[in-house]
């Protein structure tokens, strides 16, 4: 057990009630940003590693955790196994690949490998050219020149929406970074934003 | 609770009430509560009030944050089209597709629940009442059979039923949809009550109400209130909204008068050609596979649309060679749904200091308003209500609409609500057709040796014209709401998938042309009634479900005024 597993259980036993930017501090002063810390499930090692750095650096740590510190990479390898059909898991593996091939090309190393500027760099333009391709899709089938029932499946918006998914269901964004408020007790249609700290709530 | 296990203990009962959804839960209660011993028997597993294992799980608690692994979801092929039902923390509601297999000629989406309480515990809780509007729109337009009642007949019992169950909504006194006795309503949104008043305001005869929920807004007979938490699909552990398990069958069981039987599949009806009237019910027990025959004077079939007139089906005899109760050759037939999947939706830029507080667990309503009058009157019959609402965008956002954004500053900016939007989608009422059937399979038999169903079911032309109706009407009062980036939609409705079919068994005057009379009663054997969705002569575009409440109570009294005066 790592150091920042083991504060993660203390306060889990003792219940003791840490405030986010304690914990948050207890947590980034052990982990060097940017390391694989999980123990992949389907992935291999190397494909784990380019999956890591691609979710920290869609989400990085700020004075809120990042996509590493939430677990967000492991849930991601669970998801893709155990949900995932056999030709889009395929997909996703081909579509990590891809990225290594373009950050070879452009900065001559693996994607986890290059600067944190570089990754970014990257990233944001394969983003833009998913977007792109989905919003056509979108188009296409409105415009009936692709069935609704056709199957679509695009590397990139995959990887994203499973890595916000991991990253908002995770306990510590769900309860410490959102407002979390499971048993609200009633409905009040239309209150002042300032009064949940202009913050989303969890649930 | 009198739970009886072994059938050898006693046979005989006042009653039998086949199924504990939301109908059998009513005809329970009702029965017992006037004095008649009763025999409740539920093809599935017990579930008690509060027995809802993940009623307080958050996404974190579950490894898998909720979702269904392809190994899991091989079991639930056809539950799993809703989209909405199939999640690690319901999967235990639903029927496994593998082991309760049907037949589908055409898409037929049966999404099921065998278990105490049934679908009473999953419903989506909107109730709303029937109208002459409904009752007499075959009648006036030569479509099908008559209604056998009117609003008159069952407004009492609308009344009565609601009292019990408590609904939550706004008195709008409309004559399309009768306001009911509700319990207070609930609040709209910022956004919702703008939409409202622009809508209203540009479109005389159009109305916006808030959702007409079976949640209770205050406590209400020793059940707690809403406490807005959305997780009602889950089984309320405060009781918070109607299901059989927090309402009805603890009623039924306060009687000391109910002998609740689960993993009761019933074979069929036991007909007496003797004495020419049936005489109980033949059960195969679910987990021994060992046959049971129990008797009473009367019989209720609430075992869903379906549920119910297969058990008609397979009940032959002598008497009733193609079917119990059906010399009218019309049992299976005329089997109708609600369509929905299309409408619009749109984002406003107003009340971005504003939010909202609590998961409310219904929406808005905007009740049907085509085809009223002459001057409503559009190129189909019937029409369709709207169901909606209003909320600030989330992450999810960012995924639907394929934002870009990546780093810093895209996270933090999931962190704060985005635009306020809302959506309205259209429900429709299908027509009945004969020819939207179902039969008994007997090549394909399920595990307890019983024909399985065979569904050839589609909507038609009038559904069809309807649904660009629901996209046209839905743009634009969302435009004169001063929405903006409206979208359309139409995601295509099968039949099934809006888990409100009905039909098959249904009511009417004729004997010729119905299964039923206006009392429920099989017309041919007065003994028997059938109570659930089966019945409908009509679907109406309402939720229906309050309606199968009110018809439920209704039989019921009717049922043991006649054992009464001996007439049964």
């Amino acid at each position: 057990m790592d150091r920042r597993e083991a504060i993660k259980k203390t306060i889990l036993l003792t219940g003791y009630a840490l405030s986010a930017p304690t914990l948050h501090t207890l947590l980034s002063s052990c982990t060097p940003e940017r390391e694989v810390n999980w123990t992949p499930r389907f992935f291999d090692a190397s494909q784990a590693a380019t999956l890591t750095h691609m979710a920290e650096t869609l989400l990085p740590r700020t004075k809120t955790p990042g996509a590493i510190d939430t677990g967000v990479p492991a849930f991601m390898d669970l998801i893709i196994r155990d949900t995932f059909l056999p030709e889009d898991q395929q997909k996703f593996i081909a579509g990590l690949a891809d990225v290594d091939d373009r950050a070879v090309k452009a900065f001559g190393k693996p994607f986890a490998e290059c600067k944190i500027k570089q990754q970014h760099q990257l990233m944001e333009q394969i983003d833009a050219e998913a977007a792109a391709d989905g919003k056509a899709h979108k188009e296409a089938v409105k415009a009936g020149r692709v069935s609704r029932d056709e199957p679509y499946f695009n590397f990139f918006l995959a990887f994203k929406w499973l890595a916000l998914y991991g990253y908002f269901t995770s306990e510590f964004v769900g309860t410490k970074v959102l407002n979390y408020d499971p048993i609200p007790g009633g409905y009040k249609g239309c209150i002042p934003l300032s009064e949940t700290g202009n913050r989303n709530w969890s649930l | 609770m009198n739970v009886n296990t072994n059938g050898k203990d006693s046979v005989t009962y006042d009653a039998i009430v086949v199924g504990t959804g939301i109908s059998g839960g009513w005809a329970a209660k009702e029965l017992c509560e006037k004095g008649l011993k009763t025999l409740v028997l539920e093809r599935g597993r017990m579930v008690r009030h509060g027995e809802y294992p993940t009623a307080n799980m958050d996404p974190w608690d579950d490894e898998h944050r909720d979702a269904m692994s392809l190994e899991e979801l091989k079991d639930f092929s056809v539950q799993n089209r809703t989209g909405y039902t199939m999640r690690r923390s319901t999967k235990h509601w639903w029927v496994n597709d593998r082991e309760n297999p049907y037949t589908e000629i055409k898409r037929f989406d049966w999404i099921r629940g065998y278990h105490v309480g049934g679908r009473s515990l999953m419903w989506g809780r909107q109730s709303y009442r029937l109208s002459d509007l409904d009752f007499e729109a075959n009648a006036k337009e030569g479509i099908a059979i008559d209604w056998p009642i009117r609003y008159a007949d069952i407004a009492p019992w609308y009344d009565y039923v609601e009292a019990f169950a408590g609904i939550s909504g706004q008195a709008e006194g409309l004559p399309q949809l009768p306001d009911g006795k509700f319990l207070p309503p609930m609040e709209m949104n910022c956004l919702e009550k703008q939409v409202k008043e622009r809508i209203e305001a540009k479109f005389p005869g159009r109305k916006m109400t808030i959702g007409r929920c079976a949640n209770l807004t205050v406590p209400h007979l020793g059940r707690g209130n809403c406490q807005f938490r959305n997780r009602c699909i889950r089984g309320c552990p405060y009781g918070a909204y109607f299901s059989s398990n927090a309402s009805t069958l603890p009623a039924a069981e306060k009687t000391g008068n109910m002998t609740l039987r689960p993993f009761s599949i019933v074979h069929s009806i036991i007909f007496d050609e003797a004495k020419n009237r049936a005489t109980g019910v033949r059960v195969i027990d679910a987990e021994t596979m060992e046959t049971h025959e129990f008797f009473a004077k009367i019989i209720f079939l609430c075992a869903s649309a379906l549920g119910s007139t297969h058990i008609l089906l397979n009940s032959t005899s002598r008497r009733f060679p193609n079917g119990f109760g059906n010399r009218s050759g019309v049992l299976g037939h005329y089997l109708m749904d609600h369509h929905f999947r299309a409408g619009a939706r749109g984002i406003s830029d107003d009340f971005q200091d504003r939010y909202y507080k609590g998961r409310r667990p219904n929406g808005i309503y905007i009740p049907r308003f085509q085809n009223l009058d002459e001057a409503s009157k559009r190129d189909y019959l019937r029409g369709f209500g709207y169901q909606g609402g209003a909320s600030r965008q989330d992450w999810t956002e960012t995924i639907r609409e394929m934002q870009t954004g990546i780093g810093k500053a895209f996270k933090d900016s999931l962190i704060r609500p985005g635009y306020w939007e809302m959506g309205i989608m259209g429900f429709g009422e299908c027509l009945p057709y004969y020819e939207n059937k179902v039969t008994l399979n007997h090549d394909i038999k399920d595990k307890y040796g019983l024909p399985t169903l065979t569904i050839d079911a589609e909507f038609k032309e009038n559904e069809m014209k309807m649904r660009k109706d629901m996209i046209y009407f839905a743009a634009e009062m969302l435009e004169a709401a001063g929405l903006r980036d409206i979208e359309t939609y139409d995601d295509g409705s099968w039949p099934g998938l809006a888990i409100h079919e009905m039909g098959t068994a249904r009511m009417g005057n004729d004997p010729k042309t119905s299964v039923l009379n206006r009392w429920n009663q099989v017309h041919e054997s007065p003994n028997v009634f059938v109570t659930d969705g089966a019945c409908m002569t009509s679907a109406a575009c309402q939720n229906p479900s309050l309606t199968y409440m009110a018809i439920t109570a209704r039989a019921a009294n009717y049922a043991v005024e006649e054992l009464k005066k001996l007439n049964l």
